[in-house]
């Protein structure tokens, strides 16, 4: 059995609102699966969806092979979850938080526990009402990884870090993946998910709009050529594939996509090149080719 | 500041307006019923004289006046208006200050250009519009309920400074307390104790059987409900002990707005101390979670029971517990204790244990509104995304809701059975007993709560706080305003055996046990069928 999460025309309505309206995902064992979308796309209810906490409107799920809602805490004993909104409960330390939901799943692996205070340098005495967001969410994070999961479902869990702990989560979803764990990894943040991921869902609106490795969806997408040439803009404008041929000064500006490459540069090197960049496409500018055009 | 005053407002616009109304039909159902149960001042006068010479109910009520119909009705219910506008008024402060601070929602509007201060006095002079509000009410409902408009007024008045003196508490324990639970609990304990000294002081007071009047001890000066009562709005209207709670207002809130200004954002007299670094081997499934939750709640309420319950004996000195009760006499005390029938110092027992009981089943029903709190607030989804069974999760809080209950109801009857060492040590198992047998009407509390969390989760709160009251006004005052029967009978404390006495009937409590057995049975089921709602 290859894929840990299988979804196909997943929908789920609120009302009249359609939250999920036909959403496919597919996530396998051993992987890192970035799940992307701008807030309200319905990364938060797929996930809820995902560990039985609602029930699909319609379509066919499966985690690890079982039903969400029904079996639902079956498949819980074998993942761990961070919210995307992490709420505690105010009265409780950090350290009894951790040790409750680690408790409830069978206990935390004490070093793991001990090793994961110190790098996400967390005060386990304070109450939870006097942590920050940060900190909040580093306690869900620790409780999270402080024991063996098969599956882990996190929900733009570094959306409150600083940079210095991000670099400790990161490390850890690596840890997991090379003990063989699967992560569902949902965020806006590309950074994170450029670095860690290997294959990436985009949703929006309730639909997953591309999925693919990184190098597969850069495929669908162009890379950026700013040159300092006096070449004339009119050359470029008839070779197929090369789009929004413009002049700032100097620089000759156009976009290429990768099988019009060859033919782009052998067009350039006519002329005298003094200067030249090409940019391959950030996962913001993937971001914005699926979201720009809403606005 | 008007604007901060009208964002208030504006928040509050649902519970507010049900306090002052609630309020004001406590102060008309009391008028209306008196006047069709004592129709003329000597049926009245009857009542008052067994009442002054059981001091004990005085404690229960407050001071008698004279015969006349406003001096009487004053004397039954001023004391609970007064509760009201004081719980109205110590719940609305914390909501607008230390629940806010502790939020961080002072934060956002501290950093707006408003003084340091404006937040603080936006939400004493909303507790004053509110009081005022309250008081036009509770002279409404008076009025309606046929008393003299003259007399009505002043009590309305009456009750508006006595929840206002409040007022002015409720904001310095806003300061000093480092959460808005803390802040809430320290208010209504201050609420509780402004009752119990007047009960005391009148209970203690000089009687003069002649004019039908209890000159009261010194402990009723020491309290706000006190300075109130002796407005005596329907005879005498003498309005100079409101200057007494007026002044505690101004120089608490004096204090308060000093406090305010010159400390930082978030800091508090009180402080929190650290927790422990590991959750211990108690701490590890829900229904332990639960406990956790609630057990410094639960310490609160067992003591407001303990010191509720010890009062029975404290009280029973005057009685003469020996003495068979006339028909007549019969009759009148079933008025103030309800379904009493025997001894006195029995009914004074199951009266003061009664109040435990409301008690009791508040704390019952508050376990389950932690569950939804929990919910709510999303900490649930952190739950119940580990492996836990729903019905785990839920019938967890129905647990510590019934040990919570039971927590309460006897510590009530070990407080009232402690009373009585000293003089009549016999009673210390019928009190305990006494207690015990709130517990069928707790746990109705709790079931019902539990049932409406499981199908309309975002009434629970509201719901279960509404039940509670409710029952406990059908419970206390239902036949005081004659409620028929059949509705009386719906409150589970009309089912609750009278102990101690003769002849306790276990039989209905036994179908209230079963009846809420099935309801707990049916929210499991329906919660298992509902998703998360936040």
């Amino acid at each position: 059995m290859a894929a840990v999460i299988q979804a196909s025309g997943l929908r789920k309505n609120f009302g009249r609102v359609n939250a999920l309206d036909g959403l496919n995902l597919s996530v396998d064992a051993g992987e890192v699966h970035g799940f992307l979308g701008p807030n309200g796309a319905g990364k938060s209810t797929t996930i809820r969806v995902l560990l039985g906490l609602m029930r699909a409107s319609g379509g066919e799920v499966a985690v690890l092979g079982k039903d969400p809602w029904r079996d639902a805490v079956e498949i819980h004993k074998r993942l761990a979850y961070v919210p995307g909104d992490v709420s505690l409960w105010p009265n409780l330390s950090g350290g009894e938080t951790i040790d409750l939901l680690t408790g409830l799943y069978g206990g935390a692996d004490p070093q793991l526990r001990t090793e994961l205070i110190k790098d996400f340098d967390l005060d386990p005495r304070k109450k939870a009402r006097s942590y920050s967001k940060g900190n909040r969410q580093k306690v869900a994070l620790i409780a999270a990884f402080a024991r063996r999961a098969d599956l882990y479902v996190l929900d733009e869990p570094t959306s409150g870090l600083d940079p210095v702990m991000e670099a400790v989560f990161t490390a850890q979803v690596q840890r997991v993946k090379s003990e063989g764990a699967t992560v569902l990894l949902s965020s806006h943040i590309l950074s994170e998910v450029e670095e860690l991921c290997d294959r990436v869902t985009i949703i929006r609106a309730g639909l997953a709009v591309e999925t693919g490795t990184l190098g597969d969806l850069r495929h669908l997408t162009s890379n950026a050529v700013r040159a300092i040439t006096r070449a004339p803009a009119a050359d470029f404008e008839t070779i197929p594939g090369v789009l929004h041929v413009r002049r700032d000064g100097d620089a000759l500006l156009f976009d290429v996509e990768t099988d019009a490459t060859a033919a782009a540069l052998a067009q350039l090197t006519k002329h005298p090149v003094h200067s030249l960049t090409v940019t391959p496409p950030s996962l913001e500018e993937l971001f914005l080719r699926h979201y720009g055009t809403e606005s | 500041m008007l604007r901060l005053l009208l964002f208030r407002a504006r928040r509050d616009r649902i519970v507010v307006p049900i306090w002052v109304a609630a309020t004001g039909l406590l102060a008309y159902a009391g008028a209306a019923g008196v006047q069709t149960e004592f129709p003329t001042d000597a049926g009245r006068e009857a009542v008052l004289q067994v009442a002054i010479a059981t001091p004990s109910l005085l404690a229960l009520r407050g001071l008698p006046d004279g015969g006349t119909l406003g001096a009487y009705v004053y004397f039954q219910v001023f004391c609970y208006v007064a509760i009201m506008a004081g719980l109205m008024s110590i719940f609305l402060v914390t909501r607008h200050t230390r629940a806010d601070e502790e939020r961080g929602r002072l934060e956002l509007v501290g950093a707006t250009p408003v003084g340091r201060a404006a937040p603080l006095g936006a939400t004493v002079l909303w507790g004053l519009v509110a009081n005022l509000a309250l008081g036009v009410l509770v002279a409404l409902g008076f009025q309606g309920g046929g008393l003299a408009a003259a007399g009505s007024w002043a009590a309305g008045l009456a009750a508006a400074a006595t929840g206002f003196a409040f007022v002015g508490l409720a904001a310095v324990v806003a300061q000093l307390a480092p959460t808005s639970r803390a802040a809430n609990g320290i208010s209504a304990a201050i609420v509780g104790a402004a009752f119990l000294l007047r009960a005391v002081g009148d209970a203690t007071g000089t009687p003069d059987f002649d004019a039908i009047t209890v000159t009261s001890a010194w402990p009723s000066w020491l309290s706000p409900i006190g300075w109130g009562q002796h407005v005596y709005a329907f005879t005498r209207a003498d309005l100079s002990p409101l200057l007494l709670s007026a002044a505690l207002a101004v120089v608490a809130v004096v204090v308060a707005l000093v406090a305010q200004s010159r400390r930082d954002v978030g800091s508090s007299v009180l402080r929190e101390r650290n927790g422990r670094a590991a959750g211990g081997p108690l701490l590890r499934s829900s229904l332990r979670l639960a406990w956790r939750l609630q057990w410094p709640g639960v310490v609160g309420w067992a003591l407001g029971g303990l010191i509720l319950g010890s009062l029975a004996g404290t009280l029973s000195g005057s009685l003469t517990s020996a003495a068979d009760l006339s028909d007549q006499l019969q009759r009148v005390l079933e008025l103030f204790i309800p379904g009493g029938k025997g001894q006195l110092v029995d009914l004074l027992v199951i009266a003061v244990v009664g109040i435990a009981g409301i008690l009791a089943g508040a704390a019952g029903a508050q376990a389950i509104m932690r569950a939804r709190g929990d919910e709510a607030d999303g900490r649930a989804e952190l739950l119940l995304a580990a492996p836990v069974h729903r019905s785990a999760w839920l019938l967890g809080y129905v647990l510590v809701g019934l040990v919570s209950a039971a927590a309460v109801a006897l510590a009530a009857g070990l407080g009232a059975g402690l009373s009585f060492l000293g003089t009549e040590p016999e009673r210390f198992w019928s009190s305990l007993g006494a207690g015990a047998a709130q517990l069928p009407a707790a746990f109705a509390f709790v079931a019902v709560t539990a049932l409406v969390f499981a199908v309309l989760p975002r009434a629970t709160i509201p719901a279960g706080w509404g039940l509670v009251a409710v029952g406990a006004f059908v419970g206390q005052f239902g036949a005081l305003v004659q409620l028929p029967e059949a509705v009386r009978d719906i409150s589970p404390y009309a089912h609750t055996p009278q102990l101690p006495g003769p002849d306790p009937d276990w039989g209905p409590a036994v179908v209230v046990v079963a009846v809420s057995v099935v309801l707990v049975a049916l929210s499991v089921l329906a919660l298992r069928r509902r998703q998360l709602t936040t």
